[in-house]
Protein backbone atom coordinates (compact mmCIF):
# COMPACT_ATOMS: atom_id res chain seq x y z
CA UNK A 1 0.00 0.00 0.00
CA UNK A 2 0.91 3.55 -0.22
CA UNK A 3 -0.37 6.74 0.42
CA UNK A 4 -0.15 9.72 -2.21
CA UNK A 5 -1.37 12.99 -2.58
CA UNK A 6 -4.47 13.15 -4.65
CA UNK A 7 -2.49 14.98 -7.64
CA UNK A 8 -0.67 11.56 -8.57
CA UNK A 9 -4.18 9.74 -8.10
CA UNK A 10 -4.64 7.78 -11.69
CA UNK A 11 -7.26 5.61 -13.04
CA UNK A 12 -7.16 2.04 -12.49
CA UNK A 13 -5.49 2.33 -9.26
CA UNK A 14 -7.26 0.50 -6.14
CA UNK A 15 -8.38 2.01 -2.71
CA UNK A 16 -6.33 -0.12 -0.03
CA UNK A 17 -7.94 1.80 2.65
CA UNK A 18 -11.36 3.83 3.17
CA UNK A 19 -11.46 7.10 2.21
CA UNK A 20 -13.17 9.56 4.83
CA UNK A 21 -15.23 12.92 5.08
CA UNK A 22 -12.61 15.58 5.47
CA UNK A 23 -14.49 17.87 7.50
CA UNK A 24 -15.61 14.67 9.58
CA UNK A 25 -12.87 11.69 10.39
CA UNK A 26 -15.53 9.52 12.22
CA UNK A 27 -18.33 9.78 9.71
CA UNK A 28 -19.33 7.10 7.17
CA UNK A 29 -16.41 6.35 4.31
CA UNK A 30 -17.17 8.37 1.03
CA UNK A 31 -15.45 5.16 -0.92
CA UNK A 32 -14.44 2.31 0.94
CA UNK A 33 -11.09 0.07 0.55
CA UNK A 34 -10.98 -2.53 -2.75
CA UNK A 35 -12.94 0.46 -5.20
CA UNK A 36 -10.79 1.16 -8.32
CA UNK A 37 -11.08 4.99 -9.13
CA UNK A 38 -12.16 6.20 -12.45
CA UNK A 39 -11.44 9.65 -13.81
CA UNK A 40 -14.95 10.62 -12.63
CA UNK A 41 -14.08 9.64 -8.74
CA UNK A 42 -10.97 11.06 -8.72
CA UNK A 43 -12.26 14.49 -9.84
CA UNK A 44 -15.46 14.00 -7.06
CA UNK A 45 -12.52 13.48 -4.65
CA UNK A 46 -10.75 16.65 -5.53
CA UNK A 47 -13.68 18.92 -5.68
CA UNK A 48 -14.52 17.11 -1.78
CA UNK A 49 -11.56 18.81 -0.62
CA UNK A 50 -9.61 15.06 -0.17
CA UNK A 51 -5.90 15.38 0.23
CA UNK A 52 -4.65 12.06 0.38
CA UNK A 53 -5.72 8.62 -0.82
CA UNK A 54 -3.93 5.12 -0.14
CA UNK A 55 -3.62 2.93 -3.00
CA UNK A 56 -2.94 -1.12 -3.18
CA UNK A 57 1.13 -1.35 -4.08
CA UNK A 58 3.06 1.34 -4.88
CA UNK A 59 1.84 2.58 -8.05
CA UNK A 60 4.05 5.96 -7.36
CA UNK A 61 8.00 6.82 -7.59
CA UNK A 62 8.39 9.63 -5.60
CA UNK A 63 11.55 11.35 -6.02
CA UNK A 64 13.59 11.26 -3.07
CA UNK A 65 11.66 7.83 -2.10
CA UNK A 66 14.00 5.10 -1.65
CA UNK A 67 13.11 2.31 -4.21
CA UNK A 68 12.56 -1.36 -3.44
CA UNK A 69 16.11 -2.50 -4.30
CA UNK A 70 17.26 0.35 -2.06
CA UNK A 71 15.09 -0.90 0.58
CA UNK A 72 16.23 -4.56 0.67
CA UNK A 73 19.61 -3.34 0.07
CA UNK A 74 19.80 -1.21 3.24
CA UNK A 75 18.11 -3.37 5.14
CA UNK A 76 20.15 -5.97 4.67
CA UNK A 77 23.38 -3.60 5.66
CA UNK A 78 21.86 -2.91 8.81
CA UNK A 79 21.41 -6.47 9.93
CA UNK A 80 25.75 -7.25 9.38
CA UNK A 81 26.21 -7.66 13.37
CA UNK A 82 23.78 -10.29 13.76
CA UNK A 83 24.33 -12.42 10.95
CA UNK A 84 24.98 -15.18 13.78
CA UNK A 85 21.48 -15.04 14.96
CA UNK A 86 18.94 -17.18 13.32
CA UNK A 87 15.78 -15.39 15.16
CA UNK A 88 17.28 -12.14 14.24
CA UNK A 89 17.85 -13.39 10.52
CA UNK A 90 14.25 -15.08 10.94
CA UNK A 91 13.53 -10.85 11.53
CA UNK A 92 15.30 -9.83 8.49
CA UNK A 93 13.57 -12.73 6.24
CA UNK A 94 9.85 -11.41 7.09
CA UNK A 95 11.06 -7.73 7.18
CA UNK A 96 12.08 -8.47 2.92
CA UNK A 97 8.92 -10.36 2.45
CA UNK A 98 6.73 -7.28 3.31
CA UNK A 99 9.41 -4.92 1.87
CA UNK A 100 8.28 -6.80 -1.61
CA UNK A 101 4.95 -6.70 -0.78
CA UNK A 102 4.49 -3.37 -0.08
CA UNK A 103 6.44 -2.14 -3.24
CA UNK A 104 3.77 -4.70 -5.33
CA UNK A 105 6.20 -7.91 -5.69
CA UNK A 106 4.50 -10.79 -4.22
CA UNK A 107 7.63 -13.17 -4.43
CA UNK B 1 37.41 18.90 36.77
CA UNK B 2 33.92 19.18 36.15
CA UNK B 3 31.51 15.14 36.64
CA UNK B 4 29.36 15.83 33.50
CA UNK B 5 26.99 13.14 34.88
CA UNK B 6 26.47 15.05 38.23
CA UNK B 7 25.98 17.73 36.32
CA UNK B 8 23.76 16.53 33.55
CA UNK B 9 21.97 15.12 37.20
CA UNK B 10 21.80 18.33 39.13
CA UNK B 11 20.25 20.12 36.20
CA UNK B 12 17.38 17.69 35.72
CA UNK B 13 17.08 18.06 39.61
CA UNK B 14 16.64 21.81 39.19
CA UNK B 15 14.50 21.10 35.88
CA UNK B 16 17.01 23.12 34.20
CA UNK B 17 17.91 20.23 31.65
CA UNK B 18 15.05 20.56 29.11
CA UNK B 19 13.51 24.07 28.22
CA UNK B 20 10.56 25.33 29.59
CA UNK B 21 8.07 22.60 30.72
CA UNK B 22 4.22 23.93 30.79
CA UNK B 23 3.67 25.43 33.81
CA UNK B 24 0.33 23.68 34.39
CA UNK B 25 1.65 20.44 35.06
CA UNK B 26 2.45 21.25 38.98
CA UNK B 27 -1.34 22.49 38.95
CA UNK B 28 -2.10 19.29 37.45
CA UNK B 29 0.05 17.25 39.94
CA UNK B 30 -1.66 19.30 43.10
CA UNK B 31 -5.06 18.18 41.46
CA UNK B 32 -3.61 14.58 41.14
CA UNK B 33 -2.61 14.77 44.52
CA UNK B 34 -6.55 15.18 45.88
CA UNK B 35 -8.16 11.90 45.91
CA UNK B 36 -11.53 13.67 45.05
CA UNK B 37 -10.85 15.45 41.78
CA UNK B 38 -12.45 14.36 38.73
CA UNK B 39 -11.72 13.69 35.25
CA UNK B 40 -13.61 16.87 34.60
CA UNK B 41 -11.61 18.90 36.88
CA UNK B 42 -8.37 18.02 34.97
CA UNK B 43 -9.83 18.47 31.88
CA UNK B 44 -10.61 21.74 32.49
CA UNK B 45 -6.93 23.13 33.45
CA UNK B 46 -5.87 21.02 30.62
CA UNK B 47 -8.23 22.82 28.08
CA UNK B 48 -7.48 26.24 29.68
CA UNK B 49 -4.21 26.40 28.04
CA UNK B 50 -5.61 25.95 24.05
CA UNK B 51 -2.63 25.69 22.10
CA UNK B 52 -0.92 22.92 24.53
CA UNK B 53 -4.46 20.69 24.44
CA UNK B 54 -4.80 20.99 20.65
CA UNK B 55 -0.77 19.80 20.87
CA UNK B 56 -2.00 17.13 23.02
CA UNK B 57 -5.04 16.02 20.60
CA UNK B 58 -2.86 15.60 18.20
CA UNK B 59 -0.49 13.25 19.75
CA UNK B 60 -3.50 11.17 21.11
CA UNK B 61 -4.74 11.09 17.50
CA UNK B 62 -1.56 10.86 16.03
CA UNK B 63 -0.77 6.38 14.36
CA UNK B 64 0.87 5.47 17.47
CA UNK B 65 -2.47 4.75 19.76
CA UNK B 66 -4.18 3.44 16.71
CA UNK B 67 -7.39 4.48 17.72
CA UNK B 68 -10.27 4.06 15.28
CA UNK B 69 -11.74 7.06 15.60
CA UNK B 70 -10.24 10.58 16.51
CA UNK B 71 -10.65 11.77 19.50
CA UNK B 72 -11.59 15.03 19.52
CA UNK B 73 -12.18 16.38 23.42
CA UNK B 74 -9.32 16.19 26.05
CA UNK B 75 -12.23 14.54 28.73
CA UNK B 76 -12.29 11.57 26.15
CA UNK B 77 -8.76 11.62 25.61
CA UNK B 78 -8.43 11.35 29.81
CA UNK B 79 -10.96 8.80 30.09
CA UNK B 80 -9.53 6.80 27.27
CA UNK B 81 -5.55 6.99 27.58
CA UNK B 82 -5.81 7.63 31.61
CA UNK B 83 -3.94 10.72 33.54
CA UNK B 84 -0.10 9.10 33.63
CA UNK B 85 -0.72 8.80 29.63
CA UNK B 86 -2.02 12.63 29.40
CA UNK B 87 0.63 14.08 31.55
CA UNK B 88 3.70 12.35 29.93
CA UNK B 89 2.31 13.97 26.86
CA UNK B 90 1.85 17.02 27.87
CA UNK B 91 5.35 17.39 29.29
CA UNK B 92 6.57 16.21 26.34
CA UNK B 93 4.56 17.96 23.62
CA UNK B 94 6.88 20.70 23.99
CA UNK B 95 10.17 18.91 23.91
CA UNK B 96 8.80 16.89 21.02
CA UNK B 97 8.34 20.07 19.54
CA UNK B 98 11.39 20.85 19.57
CA UNK B 99 12.78 18.05 18.85
CA UNK B 100 10.94 17.83 15.39
CA UNK B 101 12.80 20.63 14.56
CA UNK B 102 16.38 20.33 15.93
CA UNK B 103 17.06 16.31 15.55
CA UNK B 104 14.18 14.81 12.90
CA UNK B 105 15.89 11.64 12.53
CA UNK B 106 15.76 11.22 16.30
CA UNK B 107 12.00 12.45 16.40
CA UNK B 108 10.87 9.86 13.82
CA UNK B 109 12.99 7.38 15.82
CA UNK B 110 10.87 7.54 18.84
CA UNK B 111 7.52 7.95 16.56
CA UNK B 112 8.11 4.34 14.89
CA UNK B 113 9.16 3.14 17.93
CA UNK B 114 5.59 4.08 19.80
CA UNK B 115 3.56 2.88 16.99
CA UNK B 116 5.97 -0.87 17.07
CA UNK B 117 5.21 -1.09 20.53
CA UNK B 118 1.23 -0.34 20.20
CA UNK B 119 1.07 -3.12 16.97
CA UNK B 120 2.89 -5.31 19.67
CA UNK B 121 0.85 -4.73 22.60
CA UNK B 122 -2.48 -5.39 20.42
CA UNK B 123 -0.98 -8.47 19.02
CA UNK B 124 -0.20 -9.98 21.87
CA UNK B 125 -3.34 -8.73 23.66
CA UNK B 126 -1.14 -7.34 26.06
CA UNK B 127 -2.66 -5.08 29.16
CA UNK B 128 -1.79 -1.16 29.44
CA UNK B 129 -1.10 -0.86 25.78
CA UNK B 130 -1.42 3.16 26.24
CA UNK B 131 1.64 3.41 29.06
CA UNK B 132 3.71 0.58 27.08
CA UNK B 133 3.27 2.80 24.07
CA UNK B 134 3.65 6.41 25.54
CA UNK B 135 6.78 4.63 27.37
CA UNK B 136 7.88 3.40 23.84
CA UNK B 137 7.62 6.93 22.38
CA UNK B 138 9.47 8.33 25.30
CA UNK B 139 12.64 5.95 25.25
CA UNK B 140 15.22 7.90 24.61
CA UNK B 141 14.47 11.26 25.72
CA UNK B 142 17.56 10.82 27.29
CA UNK B 143 18.71 11.53 24.16
CA UNK B 144 17.37 14.95 24.09
CA UNK B 145 18.75 16.18 27.50
CA UNK B 146 22.04 15.07 26.04
CA UNK B 147 21.40 16.77 22.34
CA UNK B 148 20.76 20.00 24.42
CA UNK B 149 23.61 19.88 26.99
CA UNK B 150 26.49 19.14 24.33
CA UNK B 151 24.69 21.06 21.84
CA UNK B 152 26.04 20.25 18.61
CA UNK B 153 28.53 17.77 19.81
CA UNK B 154 25.30 15.17 19.68
CA UNK B 155 26.54 15.42 16.14
CA UNK B 156 30.07 14.13 16.55
CA UNK B 157 29.37 11.13 19.24
CA UNK B 158 26.69 9.86 16.61
CA UNK B 159 29.19 10.21 13.66
CA UNK B 160 32.05 8.66 16.04
CA UNK B 161 29.92 5.60 17.14
CA UNK B 162 29.00 4.76 13.29
CA UNK B 163 32.43 5.19 12.10
CA UNK B 164 33.59 2.95 15.18
CA UNK B 165 30.70 0.51 15.15
CA UNK B 166 30.07 1.35 19.00
CA UNK B 167 26.87 1.37 19.99
CA UNK B 168 26.26 4.92 20.96
CA UNK B 169 25.69 4.28 24.58
CA UNK B 170 28.68 2.92 25.01
CA UNK B 171 30.06 6.85 23.34
CA UNK B 172 27.86 8.24 25.72
CA UNK B 173 29.18 6.57 28.13
CA UNK B 174 32.94 7.65 27.46
CA UNK B 175 31.74 11.02 27.02
CA UNK B 176 29.42 12.15 29.58
CA UNK B 177 29.80 9.74 32.21
CA UNK B 178 26.56 8.56 32.12
CA UNK B 179 23.70 7.09 29.29
CA UNK B 180 20.71 7.88 28.05
CA UNK B 181 18.93 5.55 29.66
CA UNK B 182 20.15 6.65 33.15
CA UNK B 183 19.10 10.21 32.38
CA UNK B 184 15.75 9.12 30.95
CA UNK B 185 15.07 7.60 34.92
CA UNK B 186 16.16 10.59 36.37
CA UNK B 187 13.85 12.90 34.72
CA UNK B 188 10.84 10.50 34.50
CA UNK B 189 11.54 10.41 38.35
CA UNK B 190 11.88 14.36 38.48
CA UNK B 191 8.70 14.54 36.50
CA UNK B 192 6.98 11.97 38.98
CA UNK B 193 5.50 9.75 35.84
CA UNK B 194 4.32 6.51 36.91
CA UNK B 195 6.54 3.52 37.51
CA UNK B 196 5.17 1.36 34.05
CA UNK B 197 6.60 4.51 32.40
CA UNK B 198 9.66 4.89 34.40
CA UNK B 199 11.08 1.51 34.61
CA UNK B 200 10.68 0.59 30.57
CA UNK B 201 12.11 4.00 29.65
CA UNK B 202 15.16 3.48 32.41
CA UNK B 203 15.67 -0.76 31.24
CA UNK B 204 15.26 -0.10 27.39
CA UNK B 205 18.84 -1.69 26.87
CA UNK B 206 18.93 -3.86 29.67
CA UNK B 207 15.94 -5.61 30.64
CA UNK B 208 17.42 -7.00 33.55
CA UNK B 209 17.00 -4.23 35.35
CA UNK B 210 13.58 -4.37 35.19
CA UNK B 211 11.21 -5.95 37.67
CA UNK B 212 7.62 -4.91 38.24
CA UNK B 213 6.80 -3.91 34.45
CA UNK B 214 8.71 -6.53 32.42
CA UNK B 215 6.87 -7.17 29.86
CA UNK B 216 6.56 -3.25 28.94
CA UNK B 217 10.32 -3.68 29.09
CA UNK B 218 10.83 -6.06 26.81
CA UNK B 219 8.25 -4.41 24.32
CA UNK B 220 10.14 -1.28 24.23
CA UNK B 221 13.21 -3.30 23.91
CA UNK B 222 11.73 -5.18 20.80
CA UNK B 223 10.08 -2.15 19.36
CA UNK B 224 13.35 -0.21 19.24
CA UNK B 225 15.22 -3.06 17.30
CA UNK B 226 12.23 -3.13 14.89
CA UNK B 227 11.97 0.14 14.38
CA UNK B 228 15.49 0.67 13.83
CA UNK B 229 15.73 -2.52 11.92
CA UNK B 230 13.19 -0.89 9.50
CA UNK B 231 15.41 2.12 9.18
CA UNK B 232 12.39 4.72 10.77
CA UNK B 233 14.51 7.40 11.86
CA UNK B 234 17.78 7.87 13.50
CA UNK B 235 18.85 7.07 16.71
CA UNK B 236 22.64 7.25 16.41
CA UNK B 237 22.62 3.44 15.24
CA UNK B 238 22.77 2.38 12.22
CA UNK B 239 23.52 -1.32 12.91
CA UNK B 240 20.33 -3.28 14.37
CA UNK B 241 21.99 -5.26 17.67
CA UNK B 242 20.20 -8.36 18.66
CA UNK B 243 17.00 -8.88 20.56
CA UNK B 244 18.08 -9.79 24.02
CA UNK B 245 17.04 -13.48 25.00
CA UNK B 246 15.56 -12.51 28.50
CA UNK B 247 13.24 -10.19 26.22
CA UNK B 248 12.67 -12.95 23.83
CA UNK B 249 11.53 -14.92 27.05
CA UNK B 250 9.64 -12.52 28.86
CA UNK B 251 7.13 -11.96 25.61
CA UNK B 252 7.09 -15.57 24.06
CA UNK B 253 6.17 -13.79 20.51
CA UNK B 254 5.76 -16.99 18.13
CA UNK B 255 6.27 -17.12 14.28
CA UNK B 256 3.38 -15.96 13.38
CA UNK B 257 3.05 -13.07 15.69
CA UNK B 258 5.99 -11.61 14.46
CA UNK B 259 5.14 -12.04 10.61
CA UNK B 260 1.47 -10.06 11.62
CA UNK B 261 3.87 -7.31 13.90
CA UNK B 262 6.31 -6.57 10.92
CA UNK B 263 3.30 -6.94 7.75
CA UNK B 264 1.66 -4.48 10.19
CA UNK B 265 4.18 -2.24 10.71
CA UNK B 266 4.66 -1.97 6.91
CA UNK B 267 1.22 -0.92 6.38
CA UNK B 268 1.95 1.85 8.84
CA UNK B 269 5.22 3.26 7.69
CA UNK B 270 3.68 6.09 5.43
CA UNK B 271 1.48 7.11 8.30
CA UNK B 272 4.65 7.10 10.67
CA UNK B 273 6.31 9.11 7.99
CA UNK B 274 3.40 11.50 7.56
CA UNK B 275 2.71 12.48 10.93
CA UNK B 276 3.99 15.90 11.88
CA UNK B 277 3.22 17.64 15.43
CA UNK B 278 3.16 21.03 13.80
CA UNK B 279 0.02 21.32 12.15
CA UNK B 280 0.39 22.32 8.16
CA UNK B 281 -1.64 25.85 9.13
CA UNK B 282 1.27 26.47 11.81
CA UNK B 283 3.62 25.92 9.34
CA UNK B 284 2.68 28.15 7.06
CA UNK B 285 2.57 31.07 9.30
Amino acid sequence: MQTIPIVLAEPGMTLDEDILPPDKPNGIPILGKGNELTRQVIERLKNMGIQSITVAGHPVTIPGEETREQALTSIETRFNAVKDDPYMMDILELFKKQINRSYGKTS
Amino acid sequence: MTNPRQEIKQLISKNAALPDLPQLLTELSLLEAQTHSSTADMARIISSDQALAAKVLRLVNSPFYGFSREITSIGNALILLGIHVIKSLILSSSIFELLQKTAPGLWRHSLATAVTANIITRQLQLDDSEETTTAALLHDIGKIVIIVYLMDDYENILARSNQMDISSTNIERSLIWTDHAEIGQWLTKKWLLSEKLQEPIACHHDIAQSSQYRIATAVVHYANTLATARGLGFNGNKQVTAICPLARKTLKITHTQMANIIEELENQLDKINNFSLVSEEEDVQ
